[in-house]
């Protein structure tokens, strides 16, 4: 209960707060008014530049990079990451969720080709949240001297301990020696997390022959939210 | 946030592990160049474990008619155990108001109403004993008489450990020829956190 209400809290400031930006796109445009005689105090005043959209750029983690056994080496960097908190589907404050999207790669010198590159996201939960249970009772009770109407409320709040999910985004099978995966607003959400959350993308770069697989991973600084 | 902890360097590996077939040919799977490294959780807590680990798993087959196997296949992966697994944690608020009235005449108060609050707390911590959890990286099928895996810079995790947790890793190196097949394992060391 409490926490439907604090969420229908936020609901309605962030209603309030979007509301001057959701004008309709399709609405046509309030034609200018009618030419005036030249009166500089009139002129219409020009519109500060509005500040530029959050685009939640995040830095890149140092790139992989792995030297096989018969002399290859490996490199899996990421570039041009974004991860932007977005409102989630829900109401509850438990839901998160970002807009992710970056460039993975991955390469190997020499002439061996093929392997899989996997890219994802996991994403850590301090504490998560498992049920909330409401219960009240009351009840009359009579002695020889009182009357007394006993009521009682009890929240029983049951949490899990912090859990970490791993989202798949996709795993490229590719054939020479350098692939290449391009993630551009992927939605990734946790439900049921009450404590801090974190985010980080990851890439497993898998270099195969018929005998033999280097398995190398990258992974992203963790940006906690 | 902090840096995550460079790998500490390599650790020793366990013996290899053999087998020798009626036939003669000998299994071997073996283990190099690894490192199991404890670092921060993705969450932030007590109760999930990380490590980076890598490491170099080979098997062989050996002996006479060793070229003639069909090949088989080499899965390497880590092993971790979890002493104590947390399951859920209930926090649970009580509070009550009792609102009465005295009998009049009976008790011979002069203002006969009566109300009292209580209110109290209790934790609830819900423990399962331990578990180990299987994490397998790779399952390379091969043809022939040889495989390798590596592995770099890999995150292993466990959530929900409460107590103390072990790490070690695993390689199952299985050889196929038509009509037989042999299995062998090798176990690393163990590292406990």
């Amino acid at each position: 209960m409490l926490l439907r209400g604090l969420a229908g809290c936020l609901v309605l400031l962030a209603t309030v707060a979007s509301a001057p930006s959701g004008a309709d796109p399709t609405e046509p445009p309030i034609p200018p008014a009618p030419a005036q005689p030249a009166d500089p105090a009139s002129a219409p005043a020009v519109p500060e530049a509005a500040p530029p959209p959050d685009t939640g750029v995040v830095a890149s983690g140092p790139p992989g990079i792995a030297e096989t056994a018969d002399g290859r080496t490996l490199t899996a960097p990421a570039e041009s990451e974004t991860q932007l908190p977005v409102v989630p589907l829900t109401t509850a404050l438990s839901t998160r969720g970002w807009m992710v999207g970056a460039t993975f790669t991955g390469s190997t010198t020499d002439e061996v080709g093929g392997g899989t590159l996997e890219v994802g996201y996991q994403i850590g939960c301090g504490i998560e949240m498992n049920q909330i249970r409401l219960g009240g009772k009351t009840g009359a009770s009579v002695n020889t001297s009182s009357i007394s109407f006993p009521t009682q409320g009890a929240i029983d709040v049951r949490a899990r301990p912090s859990t970490v999910t791993n989202a798949m985004v996709m795993k490229k099978d590719f054939k020479g020696t350098k692939t290449r995966v391009i993630v551009k607003d992927i939605h990734v959400r946790v439900d049921g997390c009450v404590g801090k959350s974190s985010l980080r993308s990851y890439a497993v770069l898998t270099s195969s022959t018929a005998h033999t697989e280097d398995i190398m991973a990258y992974y992203d600084v963790a940006m906690v939210f | 946030m902090a840096p995550a902890a460079l790998p500490s360097g390599p650790i020793p590996s366990g013996n290899p592990g053999t087998l020798t077939t009626p036939e003669g040919l000998v299994l071997t799977v073996s283990a190099s160049k690894e490192s199991l490294d404890p670092v921060t959780a993705l969450t932030n807590t007590p109760w999930s474990r990380e490590y980076v680990v890598g490491g170099v798993f080979t098997g062989t087959v050996t002996g006479p008619g060793h070229s003639a196997v069909e090949g088989g296949v080499l899965e390497a992966g880590y092993q971790i155990g979890c002493g104590i697994t947390q399951q859920d944690l209930h926090s649970i608020s009580t509070a009550g108001i009792t609102p009465g009235t005295g009998i009049p005449l009976v008790d011979g108060e002069l203002i006969p109403v009566f109300s009292s609050a209580t209110a109290s707390e209790q934790l609830r911590i819900v423990l399962e004993p331990g578990r180990v959890n299987n994490v397998s990286v790779t399952r390379k099928e091969f043809e022939g008489d040889w495989a390798r895996v590596s592995i770099t810079g890999m995150r292993i995790r466990v959530d929900g450990c409460s107590g103390q947790s072990f790490i070690r890793s695993f390689a199952t190196f299985t050889s196929s020829s038509d009509d037989n097949a042999a299995v062998v394992t090798y176990l690393g060391a163990t590292r406990a956190v």
